[in-house]
């Protein structure tokens, strides 16, 4: 079930949050917890299964982190989690790979049945990571009982396509979110859930539909250059309204339920570096990386070659994590790329640099990665990014709706290059909001909720994104 | 503000919730979408069909067509793109001054499905046969090309549709295959451009594809008068004295209008009725029409039940034959050469947009139950 679908926003909202509300507070978990099980289950009913499963090892594992053995359950539970998503996410690339390699050779193929790709299995396994690590390390003590554990990773609204909440960002909550059940929660939750909704329903989908005329044209060769700038310039919004839509409505959704979930993306296309990108774009995705990968590679304590090594290494994972797709791996080591030049010099530089300038050079660099991101090949991508340089030779008919949301696109992308704008931003979506706030916040409710309704009623085209990964 | 924020998000919740209750008792009348769709399947719901999925992706695709208040929310959206993007659906062409065109119409203008020369030579050649065959046992046959909006009039269409018309197309094949023989054929296309420095705009509706009831009438009279042309006042006649300007519309009028789905009405020109005489000898003809809904526009025109026969026939596409009430039966199930004998005239017609597959294989099946009933 997606977020943007009206059996979801119709059905299974008013009926989970209505019954959440009225059940007893001890009620709330287990209310939650099968709400959570039957969302999932309505996508992937056998996976569920292999789910509970694991978290339940997971459980049982984590009740020897107190032995001497410590160290070892924790290896086997991270090579039981890795394994899983390596299994279900990566085998299917590691064979075709390797049937590759096979047939180049002249040796005979690998008999392969592909191995379906369960929904979320991303997110949930670097939630599960990030549970068992915690414990571990006695960042917080683990869970007394398994449906709190199991609440914590098969949470709806962050189950299919984050943020990644680590565990100790919501222990608390999981145990004891009373006073968090509030009015000016649920008020809160539901305007950035139909926020995130407009996002992903009125701007993404609408580019989306364009992007997608440009990359899966079925004659490459003959789209002009000025067709592939407007596919990636969709494509850069339209995967940026569409996720950042998707957690805003998990984080309202969450918020809605009395949990506080990390924010996910902080204007991410005014960043002034590729390092600052990365502490706006999927925010919780980098602290994971940061924490549970770079730090324990050696982190900023090394230095020289191994640090760029590193930290290539990381964005390299961070490519792969997103699809088996050399694609990815190409996109994480594109920005790693950049990421390098500027712990070497190119930082220096821009600090020389009108900030606009920066922001827009990093805009481009980003706007070239997501060709690459969202080409289906290699060959495609490098394809398109040259036809891109080789000469302006017509583009497409832009039409009124193509320019009204790019311009709201663009606008919501880049208004926090304004002094202070990000202060206001915070204030108006996090803080408790006075009596003229409240009825703003109703009358956008009360626009956009309907025309997302009937914009999902009214078309075939709502595909999310991220649930690829 | 507690309170506030409190009713507004439990009436959020409960006005979702009512679009469950709106979709399973249908408390509020609302008018059904128009155009054609498919109503996906859903399966029962079991522990296979669950486990394999398949009861939830049918039942999300179900659902959206399920919904409580759907054609309400659709016609939101439509009217949301319609006011800011000026956009409708997708086959229907919106232009300037409220003019509204069928793709299919200015894709045939601009030679879309265009058929071999040889294939129209061919078909052509059966629909001769066709006519000299009915003509010897006293049937009379014409042929009626419908007009088209887009060959009419295509200077509203805007800068992105082209205006020109594009060769070969299967109007003009249709036409000079057609002069080549004898059949009579009554081209309404050329008709009506003769009409257009006087009428101007007027010929259509700016709301629909089919034309104004002016041109059914028109088109009843040709065909009355094609009819009568042997026994003159043997047949009533419905002759076009004039025609007049009004604000009503047929439900033809609003074909295109009514597919855009919109929440509000469609803005609307006025449109150009005939003042038809009819006359006071003779009987009713028997009609016996072959083709597309040009014929059935006919049905709207009250005059058209003062002058045809309810012996007559109307056969849509060659497929259902369709009666006075708009009830319909498979042509499979009748003789064309017993209701060919039994006519006054047979006609087929045919606007550009269905010209491809005109005459519908109609000769073919004439001639087949011809050989049938020939055969002891």
């Amino acid at each position: 079930m997606i977020f943007s679908s009206n059996l979801f926003l119709l059905v299974f909202i008013p009926i989970f949050f209505l019954v959440y509300y009225g059940v007893p507070y001890r009620l709330k978990n287990f209310w939650a917890l099968a709400g959570s099980a039957f969302f999932y289950a309505w996508g992937a009913p056998l996976f569920l299964f292999v789910l509970i499963g694991s978290v339940a090892l997971d459980f049982l594992i984590s009740k020897t982190f107190h032995s001497q053995n410590r160290k070892f359950w924790l290896w086997v539970s991270l090579i039981l989690n890795i394994g899983l998503l390596a299994y279900f996410k990566y085998a299917n690339f590691f064979v075709e790979n390797t049937n590759l390699m096979l047939g180049n050779f002249g040796f005979e193929q690998l008999e392969w049945t592909a191995v379906a790709l369960p929904i979320g299995i991303s997110f949930f396994t670097f939630q599960k990571i990030s549970y068992l690590i915690d414990v571990y390390r006695g960042v917080r003590p683990r869970l007394k009982y398994f449906h709190d554990h199991l609440l914590y990773i098969i949470l709806f609204p962050q189950l299919i396509a984050g943020p990644i909440v680590r565990y100790n960002e919501i222990a608390d909550e999981l145990l004891d979110r009373k006073k968090e059940i509030n009015a000016d929660n649920r008020f809160l939750g539901l305007f950035r859930f139909v926020i995130g909704l407009g996002k992903k329903v009125l701007i993404a989908n609408v580019l989306g539909v364009e992007a997608d005329q440009v990359f899966n044209a079925d004659d490459a060769e003959k789209v002009n250059a000025g067709t592939i700038w407007y596919g990636a310039i969709c494509y850069t919004f339209q995967i940026y309204f569409d996720f950042s839509g998707y957690s805003d409505m998990a984080i309202g959704l969450g918020r809605m339920m009395g949990f506080k979930f990390p924010e996910n993306f902080n204007n991410p296309y005014v960043s002034r570096s590729i390092t600052e990108f990365w502490r706006r774009w999927h925010i919780t995705l980098s602290n994971w990386m940061r924490d549970y990968l770079y730090i324990p590679l050696g982190g900023n304590r090394v230095k020289g070659v191994r640090l760029y090594v590193n930290l290539w290494t990381v964005f390299i994972f961070s490519g792969l994590w997103h699809g088996a797709s050399w694609t990815f791996v190409w996109w994480g080591i594109y920005h790693g790329f950049f990421l390098v030049l500027e712990r070497l010099f190119l930082r220096k530089f821009y600090d020389r640099l009108p900030p606009i300038f920066c922001t827009l050079l990093t805009f481009f660099i980003v706007l070239l990665g997501w060709v690459l991101f969202r080409s289906e090949t290699l060959d495609q991508a490098l394809f398109f990014v040259g036809k891109m340089f080789t000469g302006f030779d017509g583009g497409p008919r832009l039409d009124v709706e193509f320019w009204l949301v790019i311009t709201l696109a663009f606008l919501f992308s880049f208004m926090a290059i304004i002094p202070r704008v990000e202060v206001w931003q915070h204030r108006f979506l996090f803080e408790r909001p006075a009596t003229l706030r409240t009825l703003i916040m109703i009358v956008i409710i009360l626009i956009i909720l309907p025309l997302c309704i009937g914009a999902i009623s009214g078309s075939g085209f709502n595909p999310f994104i991220y649930f690829r990964f | 503000m507690k309170w506030l924020k409190n009713i507004f998000f439990f009436g959020v919740l409960a006005a979702l919730l009512m679009t469950i209750v709106q979709a399973r008792y249908k408390i509020i009348d609302e008018a059904p979408l128009s155009g054609a769709y498919n109503m996906p399947d859903t399966v029962p719901l079991s522990l296979n069909t669950w486990f394999s999925g398949e009861f939830q992706d049918l039942y999300s695709a179900y659902y959206e067509y399920k919904m409580g208040f759907r054609p309400t929310f659709i016609r939101l959206h439509n009217e949301f793109r319609f006011r800011l993007f000026n956009k409708g659906v997708p086959h229907v062409i919106l232009a300037r001054e409220n003019q509204l065109y069928e793709w299919m119409y200015w894709g045939h203008f601009r030679g879309y499905l265009a058929q071999p020369v040889d294939t129209v030579r061919e078909r052509v050649k059966r629909i001769q046969e066709l006519k000299d065959h009915l003509e010897q046992s006293g049937v009379p046959f014409m042929v009626i090309i419908g007009a088209n909006k887009a060959r009419y009039m295509p200077e509203y269409l805007r800068a992105n549709y082209g205006k020109e018309e594009v060769l070969p197309n299967n109007y003009k094949t249709y036409l000079s295959a057609l002069d080549s023989t004898d059949i009579k054929v009554v081209d309404f296309n050329q008709v009506f451009l003769d009409m257009k420095p006087e009428m101007g705009k007027k010929m259509f509706p700016n709301s629909g594809t089919h034309w104004s009831a002016y041109g059914m009438g028109l088109c009843l009279d040709s065909i009355l008068s094609y009819a009568n042309r042997r026994n003159p006042e043997s047949l009533k006649q419905a002759r076009v004295r004039g025609h007049y300007l009004a604000d009503s519309t047929l439900p033809s009028d609003l074909d295109l209008a009514d597919n855009l789905n919109l929440l509000l009405p469609y803005p609307l020109n006025s449109n150009l009725f005939p003042e038809i005489e009819i006359g006071t000898s003779g009987r009713k003809t028997r009609i016996f029409a072959i083709g597309d809904s040009f014929y059935w526009n006919l049905y709207q025109l009250d005059e058209f039940f003062e002058v045809a026969d309810t012996g007559g026939h109307y056969w849509y596409y060659n497929r259902s034959e369709v009666h006075f009430d708009n009830s319909k039966v498979p042509v499979e199930q009748l003789n064309p050469v017993e209701i060919a004998a039994h006519s006054d005239i047979v006609v087929i017609i045919s606007t550009e947009a269905n010209l491809d597959t005109f005459p519908f294989g109609f000769p073919k099946d004439f001639f087949r139950s011809l050989a049938a009933k020939k055969q002891p």
